[in-house]
């Protein structure tokens, strides 16, 4: 009887484990969207400062006082709703690359924005993939027929065409990734490009997500060793 | 003995469901801020606080806030973000619960933000009496400083989300803003559309003021009688100093400023009309245009000369027999 009690515990404790992950999950997902927003809660004073009587509205809307006006919050829309943006993967881990064989990774960017004009998540790398002691670099990609840029989406299904590049997939994402075999560069901070839109809408949105797929492709020739870089996604509310 | 391996499988399969690692193992960014823009309009010598929420929803992890100009991006509202740009010391911080060398924390700043913790950033924007009339556009930026780990070749990603700030400075409070109409007209350049498809208008605005402006306004369309058979509202978005923006539609898509009438026939006028928010100073411009059935006109036209071309062929036929 021991033994089977011992059983049914172990067999109940992976169970209980997922449920405390789902309800985080959900947890991050929609908890938020409905959050207390009285601003007067929790002092914000100490001996030398008192913002009491100077405290943030509670609320989005207008207010006039002396000297100043204030609007909190999106026009046209009394949002209470708050601008958050997720990204579900911050690793991107090729591993061991090999030549002439495309390494694809993914993560998913989740966007919610309660305003009336929307929102925009910008990209940029902060240089090409470059190898960790030295300066060899795996050039971003031109895809198929050396058209794309970190402006300009092409195909790129050549296992012969090298390099590094991403697709999107998903909610309110650029046109220009027409399918999956469609690639851009992402925009060299190194070389002064301005930082691309992945995602953008000019409507209110919840939960907008959109799948970043990574490509790279390697010649034989690439020197060995690991490479890496940086990307900076920025999201921001639409003015 | 049945029973025996029954109840050892399923102490097997609890055991690799324990020591097998979650499918979400990989380091998340999760930010959210409100309010998610401020627009602030101070006189010199005044100052005004808002305090902003923040809340990290996913992993611990480090921020740095900080105040960062911005410029239009494009004609739709986005913003372009200056890094390494300058703003006047006009900008600070009133959190006594923020690491500080000495009082209060100068932006920018670094804090630590558990998994699931809010933190309130009270902001103060302080204009000192001798500042002159302009617009400061800026951004309220949070950094995430934490990124992926890799143990091969790879990318690390880092998140970033600004809250804009449209701060104006005026002594008047009611600066005078102008705005130019730059562009109005068709979005296809055919002189004539068809009477089935929807009327696309593409306006443009210039703000050729110092401050930035909401233009107030519609475009009123009137048939060959002069009679008006329709007013589009036009949303009051924001348009930059010096800048140009696309008007469209109240809630709806940037390139959306379409009149979709039932079966439209005939010469219309449109006219835009504009004016930015708490002035009167209005500009307008209009422009002809023609709606017909065109394509199934077409249609027929091709239907009956073939079926024309078709009898006459019998016809000739016939008189050969």
């Amino acid at each position: 009887m021991k033994f089977l009690f011992l059983l049914i515990t172990f067999y109940l404790l992976p169970m209980t484990a997922t449920a405390l992950a789902v309800e985080q999950m959900n947890s991050n997902s929609y908890k938020i969207r409905w959050p207390n927003l009285n601003m007067t809660s929790g002092s914000k004073s100490s001996d030398n400062y008192n913002i009491l009587d100077t405290v943030g509205q509670t609320a989005p809307g207008e207010y006039d006082s002396a000297g100043f006006k204030v609007k909190a919050g999106f026009p046209y829309i009394k949002t209470i709703i708050p601008f958050s943006f997720t990204i579900s993967d911050l690793s991107m881990d090729f591993g061991s690359l090999a030549p002439g064989i495309f390494s694809t990774q993914t993560n998913t960017l989740t966007v919610s924005s309660g305003g009336a004009n929307g929102y925009a998540v910008t990209a940029a790398e902060n240089n090409p993939l470059t190898i960790q002691a030295g300066s060899a670099t795996i050039p971003d990609t031109t895809c198929n027929n050396g058209s794309c840029s970190e402006t300009t989406a092409g195909v790129w299904d050549d296992t012969s065409k090298y390099g590094f590049g991403y697709n999107m997939s998903g909610n309110d994402i650029p046109a220009a990734f027409t399918d999956a075999t469609y690639f851009k560069q992402f925009a060299d901070a190194s070389f002064s490009e301005t930082a691309q839109i992945v995602m953008s809408s000019a409507n209110v949105g919840k939960s907008r997500t959109a799948t970043v797929t990574y490509k790279i492709n390697i010649a034989a020739t690439q020197t060995a060793g690991d490479y890496e870089n940086a990307l900076t996604f920025i999201a921001a509310p639409t003015y | 003995m049945k029973t025996r391996l029954l109840l050892s499988l399923l102490l097997l399969t609890s055991l690799i469901g324990l020591i097998t690692p979650s499918a979400v193992e990989g380091q998340t960014t999760s930010l959210s801020i409100w309010p998610p823009i401020l627009e602030v309009m101070v006189r010199p010598g005044k100052s005004v606080t808002q305090v902003y929420r923040l809340k990290n929803e996913a992993d611990d992890t480090t921020i740095t806030v900080r105040m960062v100009p911005f410029s239009a991006a494009d004609e739709f509202g986005h913003i372009n973000l200056q890094f390494g740009g300058r703003l006047p010391d006009y900008f600070s911080l009133l959190n006594a619960d923020l690491p500080a060398q000495a009082g209060l924390p100068d932006l920018p700043v670094t804090l630590n933000l558990k998994a699931g913790q809010s933190q309130e950033l009270v902001l103060k924007i302080a204009i000192p009496a001798a500042a002159e009339d302009a617009d400061y556009p800026a951004a309220l930026v949070i950094e995430s400083n934490t990124t992926g780990l890799i143990g091969g070749s790879g990318t690390v990603t880092q998140a970033t989300i600004a809250s804009p700030i449209l701060l104006t400075v005026s002594k008047s409070g009611t600066p005078n803003r102008l705005a130019k109409i730059e562009e109005f007209g068709m979005t296809r350049s055919h002189l004539v559309s068809d009477s089935f498809d929807p009327i696309e208008f593409i306006l443009r605005i210039k703000n050729q003021s110092f401050t930035r402006l909401q233009p107030v306004g519609q475009i009123k369309i009137s048939n060959t009688f002069g009679r008006p058979v329709a007013t589009l509202p036009l949303q009051g978005d924001h348009i930059l100093a010096g800048t140009i923006r696309q008007a469209k539609l109240e809630g709806s898509d940037p390139s959306n400023l379409a009149w979709n009438p039932v079966f439209p026939l005939g010469r219309y006028t449109a006219e835009a009309e504009i004016t930015p928010q708490d002035t009167t100073n209005t500009v307008s411009e209009n422009i002809v245009f023609w709606v017909l059935p065109y394509k199934a006109l077409l249609v027929l036209g091709l239907l009956f000369f073939g079926y024309r071309g078709l009898t006459k062929l019998k016809f000739q036929q016939k008189l050969k027999q």
